[in-house]
């Protein structure tokens, strides 16, 4: 048998977990553009806008200048050859791969980030604006994968106008990149260039291009056995440079 | 009665004297197995001595039996007829042994005066010079210079349907002591090292002989055997295989009848096929394989240059035409398969069979990787256009490109862009304002104004080859003194004035005599300017500089700086300066000099960015500097001097970047 009063109370339970969901959607939708913020306020925006914004300009223009200097933010210097005024890695010398690996590649972007967020963001501008910031210690954390370099940055920033205060920490961004494809084609030419040091595979190479949609150069440094790799997407807005040496 | 008998004899013998001596020609009967015939100049017949019903005549030898055989031995003046042919003019102790058919089995002839021996049973004529000694046993003759001439002559005996020799003599020239001939087929092989008609034989290793087959009937070379470097007609041919490289001579070649030899055909001007492994064939000077083939070239800009091309089969097959580049110079279409090598001097093009493993054996694919690396370290040569893989790799001007155009190897030397690409990429408007920006001036913009100027390159490079100083570092340092500068596109720049009007001076009335005198001394003393230079010019109260030498100032006052740093710091510490630095402080100590610091007096140019550089950096020098700084670490920082490297590189670097685009 039903009874009545039971129907009325499964109704009423039904409503309260409805306002539940609604509520817990709202919310959702409400806080996502601040996530991982601590506490945060329009006045906080500006700041929050700006550093975001150059976060994603900062990477990109990172990518761009790890990759001019193959994979590094500071090249090591007894792996490195001056060409002209452009300092270049060896990613082969002396019989040896001296590529770095993708996770160094992103760790090199992260010091790149670290080094140069703040000259971006501008935060004496701000200061002059009235604000008062306090800033924690920056820490970047990057993944490449995919058409995408994925980073979260921990930047625990106190920002105080007038009474308000408000706190920001965390940033996550994806930004489309070929930096990956790049990469691995890069990976592949030294590849090939390893099974007969001093030569460049012109086969190979166009295999390459064909395969991971790049346009790769190669452009032998008169006086000495090296080759100056040149690698860039299609798009040759990102341009990768290793050397070579037999 | 007696005398009678006696007398008839003596005129018997006489009458037959004089019969046999009018055909230098006697019958004479000899027995035993040894004694000589004397000089007499009269040939006896002695066939019947070596074998029955033999035709062979002999004077002036000594003979003795050796078992069947009968040999020979020459007295002074001894000559015999074998079998219609004489031997004569021929040295004492010379000998020949006959068999008893009458054929010859072995001879040691050394020739008493110039002469020729024609062996039959071998099929060969040949004639030698006075001294030269001939040794013929087992069907192979071995000549020896041995203080005679060095030219031997040969006819391959060759006869026509009427029984005529229409065979040729040719003339060999011995290059070593030795020349050897042995029979082979329908030809001989020749060894030694030699030269005849348009080719040159030798050994490939040292002291090694090269060997030929050379046919009877053409009296060509059909084949090369292993060991032999052979130059035909300007084509050279390096042979290492032991199964040697035939060489074909028809129109009609076709090289899938030949698959697994080695072989070479050109027939006509056009085409050549080469297939095989173990062999180098060097084409630069194979003028009457490609007629109009030239093996130097000026390059707009850079000069003349030379160029080469050569071919190394490993095992595959390839065939060379020629086709008409755009400037009506020769190119090459180079279509292969399987392993070779390509060598124009200027690069080597390797093609590679791709191989897999099935069953446990390397097996080809039918695929093949094409390969290139620079081969011209100072930049001299210059390479042949060339299509590669019917047309799917391009190289043009050192670049090789893929048909769709896209670079993949730019094998241009520094200054060979800096043409290519002034000639080719004239700056976009984008990148004018870039370099605006970045350099906060428009002192490289000249570098728009002068994209063909051909001249300047060649000038820039010549005067810095002059004091061994790159081309680079010269056009950089020309572009600081704002050499290429003009304010505005309706004035001239200096390079502007002088180009058309060479005898224009510079820098007049702006230093004093005594400040260029002293520094132009100073470039004499230390020899980057010649004592009998007349760079310097009288005027009034001045010295002044002619245009056309201003770039040979330049460059000399580069390398002084170079020289300077050198003392300073010891040749060892700047020897292990990377060229960043180097470029760094050559050209520090340029504007130092230019400041009127205690270095010499320099006419050369005060432009604002040199001034500013001079107003912060003014008073140190490099030895100084390190010791300040040594060990503090910052000398060896990368990122010590940022900005006053910045400052001096940034512009070169973004012409570098245009460079090499």
């Amino acid at each position: 048998m039903i009874k009545r009063g039971n129907k009325k109370g499964q109704v009423t339970i039904f409503i309260i977990i409805a306002v539940l969901v609604v509520a817990i959607v709202a919310i959702f939708f409400i806080f996502r553009g601040k996530a991982g913020n601590e506490s945060s306020s329009s006045e906080a925006s500006p700041i929050y806008t700006k550093t975001i914004s150059c976060l994603e300009t900062t990477t990109q223009e990172g990518a761009k200048y790890i990759a001019l200097k193959g994979g590094n933010y500071e090249i090591p210097e007894e792996l490195s050859l001056v060409y002209f005024t452009d300092e270049v890695p060896y990613y082969y010398i002396n019989s040896q791969k001296t590529m770095p690996s993708l996770r160094r590649v992103e760790r090199e972007l992260e010091k790149y980030i670290t080094a140069n967020l703040d000259s971006c963001v501008g935060f004496e501008g701000f200061e002059e604006q009235g604000f008062e910031i306090k800033k924690g210690d920056l820490t970047v954390n990057v993944g490449i994968k995919g058409k995408n370099i994925h980073v979260y940055a921990n930047y625990p920033l106190s920002i105080k106008k007038g009474e308000d205060t408000s706190l920001l920490g965390e940033f996550h961004l994806d930004i489309a990149s070929n930096i990956e494809e790049v990469y691995y084609a890069c990976e592949d030419i030294l590849n090939s260039y390893s099974l007969k040091p001093g030569f460049v595979c012109l086969t190979c190479l166009e295999d390459t291009s064909d395969k991971y949609d790049i346009i790769a150069r190669a452009t032998p440094l008169q006086g000495r056995n090296a080759i100056w790799f040149s690698v860039s997407d299609n798009e040759e807005e990102l341009e990768w440079r290793f050397v070579v040496e037999e | 009665m007696k005398v009678k008998i006696i007398l008839f004899l003596l005129i018997s013998v006489l009458l037959i004297g004089i019969v046999f001596s009018a055909g230098e020609t006697t019958t004479s009967t000899i027995s035993g197995t040894s004694g000589t015939i004397e000089t007499t100049g009269i040939l006896k017949q002695i066939g019947e001595w070596i074998g029955k019903g033999l035709n062979i005549l002999a004077d002036g030898v000594g003979f003795k039996k050796e078992g069947e055989d009968s040999v020979f031995t020459f007295n002074e003046g001894g000559k015999m007829n074998i079998n219609g042919d004489l031997f004569e003019n021929i040295k004492e102790d010379s000998s020949i042994k006959l068999s008893s058919s009458g054929d010859i089995k072995f001879a040691d002839l050394t020739a008493s005066d110039d002469t020729s021996f024609n062996f039959k049973g071998f099929g060969d004529e040949i004639k030698l010079s006075k001294g030269n000694r001939l040794v013929y046993e087992n069907n192979e003759i071995n000549i020896f210079k041995n203080g005679g001439k060095e030219t031997i002559s040969l006819r391959q005996n060759v006869f026509d349907d009427n029984g005529n020799n229409i065979g040729k003599f040719m003339d060999i020239k011995m290059i070593g002591d030795t020349f050897n001939i042995k029979k082979s087929g329908e030809g001989n092989i020749f060894n030694g090292n030699f030269e005849f008609g348009d080719n040159k034989i030798s050994g490939l290793a040292e002291n090694g002989i090269g060997r030929v087959i050379v046919s009877k009937k053409e009296g060509r070379i059909t084949e090369i055997l292993g060991g032999t470097d052979a130059t035909m007609n300007g084509v050279d041919h390096k042979v290492s295989s032991s199964n040697g490289l035939k060489i074909f001579y028809e129109g009609d070649f076709n090289p899938l009848e030949h698959a697994g030899e080695n072989y070479f055909n050109y027939a006509g001007r056009d085409k050549v096929y080469a297939g095989g492994s173990g062999f180098t064939t060097d084409l630069t000077q194979s003028t009457n394989i490609f007629g109009d083939m030239k093996t130097a070239k000026v390059v707009n800009g850079i000069g003349t240059k030379t160029r080469d091309l050569s071919i190394t089969m490993n095992g595959g097959d390839l065939e060379i035409s020629k086709y008409k580049t755009g400037d009506s110079d020769l190119g090459f279409n180079i279509n292969g398969k399987g392993d070779y090598v390509i060598n124009n001097g200027r690069e080597i093009i390797e093609s590679r069979d791709v191989t897999k493993i099935v069953n446990g054996k390397l097996v080809p694919t039918g695929e093949s990787l094409l390969y290139v690396r620079a081969n011209d370290p100072d930049g001299s040569l210059f390479s042949y256009d060339m299509k590669f893989n019917d047309g799917n790799y391009i190289l043009e001007d050192d670049i090789f490109k893929h048909k769709n155009g896209a670079v993949i190897f730019n094998g241009k030397t520094f200054s060979e862009n800096i043409v290519y690409n002034r000639q080719n990429f004239p700056l976009t408007t984008e990148e004018i304002t870039e370099i605006e920006k970045q350099t906060g001036d428009d002192t490289f913009l000249d570098y728009t104004y002068n994209l063909k100027d051909e001249l300047l390159d060649k000038k820039i490079l010549e005067s810095a080859a002059k004091v061994n100083i790159s081309g680079e570092a010269l056009f950089s340092t020309l572009a600081g003194e704002g050499w290429f500068y003009r304010a505005d596109k309706d004035s001239l720049s200096v390079w502007d004035k002088y180009k058309d009007n060479p005898n224009q001076e510079f820098y007049p009335g702006e230093v004093s005599l005594t400040r260029i005198q002293g520094f132009f001394d100073e470039l004499k003393n230390r020899g980057l300017i010649s004592p009998d230079s007349s760079i310097m010019v009288n005027s009034v109260g001045t010295k002044r500089i002619r245009g056309e030498d201003i770039f040979d100032f330049t460059a000399a006052t580069v390398k002084y700086c170079e020289l300077l740093v050198k003392d300073d710091i010891g040749e060892k510490e700047y020897n292990a300066m990377t060229d960043n630095e180097k470029f760094f402080w050559v050209t520090y100590y340029y504007n130092s000099i230019g400041s009127g610091s205690d270095k010499s007096k320099s006419a050369l140019g005060t432009n604002a960015l040199t001034k500013k550089r001079e107003e912060t950096y003014a008073s140190v020098n490099a030895k100084d500097y390190i010791a300040n700084y040594e060990n503090t670490g910052e000398y060896a920082d990368p990122k010590m001097n940022a900005k006053i490297r910045e400052a001096i590189l940034l512009g070169a670097k973004k012409f570098f970047q245009i460079i090499f685009r």
